[in-house]
């Protein structure tokens, strides 16, 4: 469950590679999300905002333990309760553990602060950094996808935090379409760009970020958001997992297939990042070779029952 | 669109800021000796002279507004803006100064502005001819009709002044040239030169405009251009006056010629220049065109329609220029030539150049007519810069003009409501092709554009009469107009929507040519117009009847063909709009019946809003997948060709297994909708199933140019047309992008094995 979290690239595979077979038993990182579904304003963002909440929990549930996920909505949000449950994460994760906060509604900018709307006081961005800031988990992902939530981008990015946020500033005002296009990338096979059966962070903004483009220019609109995302984890960050199924751990053979498999995918990031030194061809030809291999082994995987991709 | 218009503004400020422009012969609107001077001086070529006498004006520190005329007439327009409004601070209640400051929003393209202060001259003194003559020509150049109101009263008033009756007579005469009416503008020409002789005013415009009369009669070595030319023979405007008469008759090559004498006597005519420059590019002269308009930057940094042009041309380098053939056989020249930009030419090419190949052929057989150059089509993803490619400005509503063996036309890019059948405005800037070239440019506007309307309906990539509800409101009117005025029609409409209506009419005229008469007498009539008849002469040649004659035969077929429906009209509305009530109210059986009704009064009506749109999402509410399939059959085979509709239709039709049919619908949406990664991996997954790699792999790779978020899936459907097409080398390549991004993609390392299998096999 935990590895499903992690860890896309090189550096992190070596490190996933050394914990499987190397190590007893790594310490056990734990996934913990929260999400906070706003006030509705209207009816019909309240439907919105409600199937939103509905895929992410779906989504977030093939990536950890459902007790480890948290909502908020309705009556249940007010700004005692979330400063009271973050400040009890802050005591209970651990650093090696990943915090993703999702936050869906309406937010509002003066010109001076941001408030996501809620019932009783708002949510400030004063909040919010207080929130974080006691937390002392190292990997931490914050997604706002109210109107205004560029006003935040300052406030909460630094400290290795992935932040998102459905505008660039706090003047785009207008309710957005960004949080809809997220929540599809996490259930749209689409949204899976390197087909490893898992959306991660950057899958689901670069899928969102562009529906939300596409949007305003097939409605020959100027565009009233302009998503931004800052943090270098995007990557790294499995939000979805589109196929699911356990590894058989026990059979050895699929062991060591897997393992072949996770050889094979850090060659072929190794070929391509040295792709601009090699002459073309040359990087082809060991392209091609390292391409063969993966699909035998995947053909093996498969005769296992064994789905392709994510590990 | 926006940014030209924020440019346009802006271009506008800047040019009241400073301008560098000849300033128009001055009739007297202001009286003053010294002035008078100093303009006979120019009037009569002596410029060196008029300088002079204008700044000994300048330094006499006369009244602002007289020295306002001397700001303006040595070029200074910022001065001259700045002086007229000192003036009209100083002289609030003086009518002539707000007239001059007028004229010269006038020449700088700003009409309203202009129309405002004449408004304001005349609440001062309502007797002020200049003001109603100033009026007048604000009108005429926005292509208004109502123009000839202010002038009549003018020109019958003795007391008016000289100056304005000959203003009167020299625009009366301007628009009966336009109209084509030269007994009338020699007539007002002849009062003119009159008014001109008693009152002493200089007659290079009278002599200009009778030249003008002698060049479109084909007579070119005009006594009148001699007759100006000895009085001024620096005056450009005696060869750019008729220079404007071509162009607006569409005789671009002719239009060239005339600037081109214009900029040659007088080198310092910037607007000529910048005419000359727009005119060579219309004439797909890119290169002189460039040369024009950086001379008139040079003198006129400031006229908007250089500065739009030469912003326009800046972007040539976003675009391919693509020919096809790409190698024409030896000693031919190519049969089309695509100027698109870089980011929609891999979409547009293939489409276009297969429904414009196909428009030429046909065209050619039928008008018998082989075009003597490539016909260069040009697509704009911004609707301004090809309206600025037009005309030079901005704002103005049309989707495609034609030049001669040159068309433009916006791109589907450009119209986010879907529906733009961009394949329908290719198909009619096609036909304007022929029938300009095989004129020589002599056919009037009216049966050009009825002929290419007429062929939408007979021959285009949707067949079938569409006629807008608004012009059936109007036939029921009896608004259509005699056949001998159906040009103004188009050129100077006298309500709203008489443009449309007109375009309908020279439609249903030609419909009624074929009908009646054969389409053999349509290409009779063009031969005829190419010797420079007009339409009561051809009429009367091809069909021996008399326009009135003619008209009665019209109005006859226009009450069989559709006065069942016109007497059904209101009928029709109430129940279409009931029928969207219903839908709205989700009331699925009213629906059906309302819809059902009105289909059978107007089966030809399928615009977004028909009722077969509604009908068939009434009977899918009720799950009848055979009559909702039905009915989006019945409203694409008339023409409807809403993309939505007609996905829904391919797919039922697919799911049908009348898998043919459903390739054809998907297909007609690439001229509507072509930008569309769904519906091009869609026809691409199809053609594959029934064995046409080739055209599956034309999909594939028009994906792949769209930069769809699955890229891998895109690369891999390439790889996988091209494998069976054996082409062994484009399907690695694909194969290995689609891997390099997704190395986990299943179907593409399947398709790798079996690609580096089969190889090793061989």
């Amino acid at each position: 469950m935990v590895f499903a979290t992690i860890l896309e690239n090189h550096m992190n595979r070596n490190f996933l590679f050394c914990l499987l077979f190397v190590l007893p038993l790594p310490a056990m990182a734990l996934l913990n999300v929260t999400v906070i579904q706003g006030l509705d304003g209207e009816a019909e963002y309240g439907k919105q905002f409600s199937a939103q909440v509905k895929t992410v929990f779906s989504a977030v549930e093939s990536v950890t333990d459902k007790n480890n996920i948290v909502v908020f909505s309705g009556n249940d949000v007010s700004r005692d309760k979330l400063l009271a449950h973050f400040d009890q994460l802050g005591k209970t994760l651990k650093p090696v553990d990943q915090l993703l906060v999702i936050m869906v509604g309406h937010g509002s900018y003066d010109g001076f602060e941001y408030k996501f709307n809620i019932p009783g006081p708002d949510l400030t961005g004063a909040d919010l950094v207080n929130m974080l800031k006691v937390q002392t988990t190292k990997l931490q992902v914050i997604i706002n996808t109210s109107s205004s939530s560029g006003a935040l981008l300052d406030l909460l990015k630094g400290d290795g935090r992935t932040v998102i946020t459905a505008t660039r500033n706090g003047e785009e005002r207008l309710a957005t379409r960004f949080g809809t296009y997220f929540t599809n990338a996490l259930e749209d096979s689409a949204a899976d760009i390197n087909k490893n059966n898992a959306v991660s962070l950057q899958e689901a903004f670069t899928y969102a970020e562009r529906m939300s483009k596409d949007y305003f220019e097939n409605q020959g609109q100027l565009a009233t958001e302009h998503p931004v995302m800052s943090g270098d984890k995007a990557t790294q960050f499995v939000l979805a997992r589109t196929v699911t199924g356990a590894t058989d751990t026990s059979d050895p053979e699929l062991a060591q297939l897997l393992i072949k498999r996770e050889q094979l995918d850090i060659s072929i990031e190794q070929l391509q990042l040295r792709k601009d030194e090699l002459p073309a061809d040359d990087y082809l030809n060991q392209l091609q070779q390292l391409m063969i291999d993966m699909s035998l082994v995947q053909d093996s995987i498969d005769q296992k029952g064994q789905p392709a991709g994510e590990k | 669109m926006k940014n030209s218009t924020g440019l346009l503004i802006l271009l506008v400020l800047m040019r009241l800021v400073s301008m560098v422009e000849a300033r128009p012969i001055h009739y007297g609107a202001i009286n003053d000796p010294g002035l008078l001077a100093c303009d006979q001086l120019d009037w009569n070529g002596k410029k060196q002279q008029a300088v002079d006498c204008y700044r000994s004006l300048q330094q006499q520190k006369r009244e602002p507004a007289i020295l306002a005329e001397v700001s303006w007439a040595l070029g200074d327009i910022k001065e001259a803006n700045t002086l007229f409004q000192t003036a009209v601070k100083l002289n609030p209640d003086d009518a002539a100064i707000r007239v001059r400051w007028g004229e010269l929003f006038i020449q700088t393209y700003q009409y309203q502005d202009a129309l405002d202060l004449f408004k304001e001259a005349l609440e001062r003194d309502p007797e002020n001819a200049y003001a109603r003559i100033g009026s007048a020509r604000a009108l005429i150049e926005r292509f208004e009709s109502d123009a000839v109101k202010s002038l009549q009263p003018v020109l019958e008033n003795n007391n008016a002044p000289a100056g304005a009756r000959l203003q009167a007579s020299l625009l009366l005469a301007r628009l009966a040239i336009e109209a084509t009416s030269s007994d009338e503008a020699v007539s007002q020409l002849q009062q003119a030169e009159s008014i001109a002789t008693q009152a002493g005013l200089p007659k290079l415009e009278i002599y200009a405009l009778y030249a003008t009369l002698d060049l479109l009669k084909g007579k070119k070595d005009s006594e009148w251009i001699k007759k100006a030319l000895e009085i001024n023979p620096v005056w450009g405007d005696l060869y750019a006056i008729p220079g404007y008469f071509f162009w607006i008759g569409r005789r671009y090559r002719e239009a060239i010629d005339l600037y081109s004498e214009a900029v040659r006597i007088q080198p310092d005519h910037w607007l000529a220049h910048m005419e000359l420059g727009i005119n060579l590019l219309r004439n797909n002269e890119v290169t002189r065109a460039r040369e024009q308009m950086h001379i008139a930057y040079h003198g006129d940094p400031y006229n908007p329609k250089t500065v739009n042009t030469l912003r326009l041309l800046d972007t040539f380098v976003d675009f391919d220029v693509l020919t096809r053939p790409e190698k024409p056989a030896a000693n031919l020249f190519p049969k089309m030539i695509f100027r698109l930009h870089k980011d929609e030419s891999p979409v547009l090419v293939d489409y276009a150049e297969q429904l414009a190949g196909k428009g030429i052929d046909e065209y050619s057989q039928r008008y018998q007519f082989t075009p003597k150059e490539p016909v260069v089509i040009e697509i704009y993803p911004n609707h301004e810069d090809f309206v600025v490619r037009t005309i030079g400005m901005p704002g103005v509503g049309i989707l495609g003009a034609t030049f001669g063996y040159l068309f433009a036309m916006d791109s589907p890019t450009d119209h986010a409501d879907n529906e733009y059948h961009w394949g329908t405005t290719l198909w009619h800037e096609l036909a304007h092709v022929f029938t300009l070239e095989m004129t020589d440019h002599l056919i009037p506007r009216w049966f050009s554009e009825g002929i290419s309307v007429y062929e939408e309906w007979r021959s285009g990539p949707i067949k079938g009469v569409r006629i807008p509800v608004n012009v059936l409101e109007a036939m029921v009117e009896r608004k259509f107009l005699p056949i001998a005025e159906l040009d103004g029609g188009f050129i100077r409409p006298s309500y709203d929507e008489q443009v449309i209506v007109s375009y309908m009419q020279a439609g249903l005229v030609c419909d009624f040519f074929d009908q009646k008469y054969g389409f053999g007498k349509i290409v009779d009539m063009l031969a005829q117009y190419k010797k420079g008849l007009d339409t009561s002469t051809v009429i009367g040649d091809v069909f021996g009847l008399s326009v009135t004659d003619f008209d009665k035969q019209f109005a006859t077929f226009v009450e069989q063909q559709y006065g069942e429906l016109l007497a059904h009209l209101d009928q029709w509305k109430k129940l279409q709009s009931e029928s969207i009530k219903a839908f709205a109210a989700e009331d699925w059986d009213s629906v059906i019946e309302k819809s059902e009704q009105a289909i059978r009064i107007f089966p030809e009506y399928v615009e977004s809003d028909s009722p077969y749109v509604l009908l068939a999402q009434a009977y899918a509410a009720n799950k009848n997948v055979d009559k909702e399939m039905d009915t989006l059959l019945a409203f694409w085979k008339r023409g409807g060709y809403v993309p939505p509709a007609s996905k829904k239709l391919a797919n039922l039709l697919y799911q049908a297994n009348r898998k043919n049919e459903a390739l054809e619908v998907m297909y007609s949406i690439n001229y509507v909708a072509p930008f569309d990664v769904e519906l091009h991996t869609t026809l691409g997954d199809w053609m594959l199933e029934a064995n046409r790699a080739e055209q599956a792999l034309r999909e594939y790779q028009v994906v792949l140019a769209m930069k769809p978020h699955d890229l891998a899936d895109a690369h891999y459907r390439v790889a996988r047309a091209s494998h069976l097409l054996a082409r062994d080398d484009e399907a690695r390549r694909h194969l290995l992008a689609a891997l390099e991004i997704a190395p986990h993609y299943r179907p593409a390392q399947k398709l790798l094995l079996e690609t580096t299998q089969t190889k090793q096999q061989q």
